[in-house]
């Protein structure tokens, strides 16, 4: 089954009658991409499940404000990413720095994946966890949704070459982290 | 020896797994919330339209009292003689038992109100 077209999925959730369709397809064509991209990102389940549960809500309660001048699926991105961010943000009050936030984040990966037998996997995910939030945002979205840095750019409101720039450092360090940890 | 790390080992693969249905799942519930967001916030809407006609109806009613009462004086309360004109009732319970007590019970009661400590 082909999928549907944005502009139609657009035309359906801005029409009255229609929302609820428009909406449904919409979620069905994107979910799974962005499900993985916030659990990428804040490793539990649960906090998957709201941060998705979000994303869509605001799709629903701002969709009248997207432009058309980027593609719909970087702007759902885009509220994904900073519905993430907003979550670390919540966080830094218990927790009082960026870092003890990437602990936490460890801690829960391995808490979450003790019965997976993989662990160059898990320990992949670790070296991820472990870059600042920029590096980190920008190797996910290159690395496991092959976005081009012009999308990458759109998202996360920095320039094309910050984008590679940042690309370039989290590889090297994740590399380095995979070696000699 | 400088050794080098092949991203091909781990690929795209992923260490988490998704519970059950909660895919299948979504949509609905998604759709649910928005529905129940739009409820609530029609019925905040409603809510706000029926303090917004109370408010006007009595600002209307106090314009129209405003307007009826134009250059009448409007009274003037004296707080002084009504206090004045005050009285206070003999009749509460506390009234009552002191005028039942007998002189002799009121100079006792008077002597040990007296030494109370407590009594400042």
């Amino acid at each position: 089954m082909t999928e549907p077209e944005d502009e139609y999925i657009l035309s359906l959730i801005k029409a009255d009658n229609t929302r609820d369709k428009g909406l449904t397809l919409l979620i069905n064509k994107y979910k799974e991409r962005i499900y993985w991209h916030i659990r990428r990102l804040v490793v539990s389940h649960e906090d998957a499940q709201d941060v998705m549960q979000e994303t869509f809500l605001n799709v629903y309660r701002f969709i009248d404000a997207f432009g058309q001048e980027s593609k719909l699926y970087t702007w759902l991105y885009r509220i994904a990413t900073n519905e993430c961010i907003r979550l670390f943000r919540k966080r830094k009050h218990i927790f009082t720095s960026y870092d003890d936030i990437c602990e936490e984040l460890v801690n829960k990966l391995y808490y979450n994946t003790a019965d997976e037998g993989d662990k160059i996997v898990v320990k992949f995910q670790e070296a991820i966890l472990r870059l600042p939030e920029k590096q980190k945002l920008v190797f996910n979205l290159r690395y496991y949704d092959e976005l081009n840095y012009e999308e990458i750019s759109n998202i996360l409101n920095i320039s094309k070459g910050s984008a590679k720039t940042n690309y370039h450092y989290a590889a090297e360090r994740v590399k380095e982290y995979m070696l000699n940890s | 020896m400088n050794k080098e790390f092949d991203f091909n080992k781990v690929g795209k693969r992923l260490p988490y797994k998704i519970p059950g249905s909660f895919m299948d799942e979504f949509a609905s519930n998604c759709i649910n919330m928005t529905k129940e967001e739009t409820k609530g916030r029609s019925f905040r809407m409603h809510l706000w339209k029926i303090s917004f006609a109370a408010a006007s109806v009595v600002l209307i009613m106090i314009t129209g009292l405003l307007f009826l009462n134009k250059g009448k004086e409007l009274p003037v309360i004296n707080f002084n003689d009504s206090i004045k004109n005050t009285t206070i009732s003999e009749n509460t319970e506390v009234e009552r038992i002191i005028r039942e007590l007998s002189d002799d019970e009121l100079i006792l009661l008077s002597t040990m109100l007296d030494s109370d400590m407590f009594n400042e």
